[in-house]
């Protein structure tokens, strides 16, 4: 019986050994290292784009800064507005948007890493 | 040899991926049609699993062998364009049924140049799970312990699979011949 089992084993094996089969697109190969290649090309764009917009955020946010301190320090009313009131509502906004855009950079950069 | 070519892939040298895609598409095309049994969809998921162990070559530690790893992802991608397109993964199929042929079905004299057309069609109509399993434990000469690393299968469950596939096997190659002979004397 078992040596049965080992014959059989061994015409299964020989079977299976046929079991290869042959890529049929010849052009194969050069389709996956084109699509590679684009990739490439496709990463290193968002990699440069991700840094340039970092660049822009920190540029804009010591900006923000520098606006909501030199309009704390202004002594006459701007278009009759209170320079303290504009002050707080500057910084409201600048603080909106500075948490949406840094939530934003941290999920591009979160994403990038993740592909 | 896999290494010095991951080495090289990883100093910049994009190019030196060919030797991975000579070296894997055949197997990697076999193992594909197991599960799919389509050539376009195995040509589709194959060139999905390549791109995708390129861009995932970073994370291979080098724990196991390189194409485990990359049979892995292949099988992933493979099982997971299976379910895209609806096909039920059945992990214990049993639309053959529970009987279990006679055994003297491997006395039958299959000619050498007629044996690969005949376990490629057997090998597409068994089920995905099957026809992996034989092509990784025969073909590939995986081992039980790789073919769990490849697919997450338990032991147990790849020693069912092989033992129902290689029924199965049998049984269509009876038919095959059966078929094919009748045809001829008529």
């Amino acid at each position: 019986m078992k040596e049965m089992d080992e014959s059989e084993e061994r015409y299964f094996k020989e079977l299976m050994s046929q079991s290869k089969l042959e890529m049929p697109f010849s052009d194969f190969e050069d389709n996956v290292m084109m699509q590679i290649e684009q990739k490439i090309v496709q990463t290193q764009g968002i990699t440069r784009d991700i840094k340039l917009s970092w660049l822009f955020f920190i540029a804009g946010s010591v900006f923000g800064i520098m606006i909501s301190w030199i309009l704390t320090r202004i002594p006459q009313k701007i278009l009759g507005i209170d320079p303290k009131n504009l002050a707080i509502c500057f910084q409201i906004i600048f603080a909106v948007l500075l948490f949406t855009q840094i939530e934003a950079l941290l999920g591009l950069l979160k994403k990038n890493s993740l592909k | 040899m896999d290494n010095h070519y991951i080495q090289k892939i990883l100093s910049g040298d994009t190019d030196s991926f060919r030797y991975f895609i000579k070296k894997y598409k055949d197997i990697g095309y076999s193992l594909a049609m197991s599960v799919v049994k389509d050539e376009y969809l195995a040509e589709e998921v194959l060139q999905i699993s390549f791109i995708n162990a390129f861009n995932a070559l970073t994370a291979f530690k080098g724990k196991s062998k390189f194409s485990t790893w990359f049979y892995r992802i292949l099988i992933n991608e493979a099982f997971k364009a299976l379910k895209k397109q609806g096909k039920v993964i059945n992990l214990n199929n049993e639309f053959f049924g529970n009987q279990i042929p006679e055994v003297d079905y491997f006395t039958l004299n299959i000619e050498k140049e007629d044996q690969k057309h005949y376990i490629n069609e057997a090998l597409k109509k068994i089920p995905a799970n099957e026809s992996l399993a034989l092509r990784l434990f025969y073909l590939e000469e995986c081992s039980i312990e790789e073919i769990t690393e490849i697919t997450g299968w338990t032991c147990s469950n790849i020693k069912v699979i092989l033992h129902r596939a290689r029924i199965h096997v049998r049984e269509i190659l009876k038919d095959c011949f059966k078929t094919e002979r009748n045809g001829l004397y008529q």
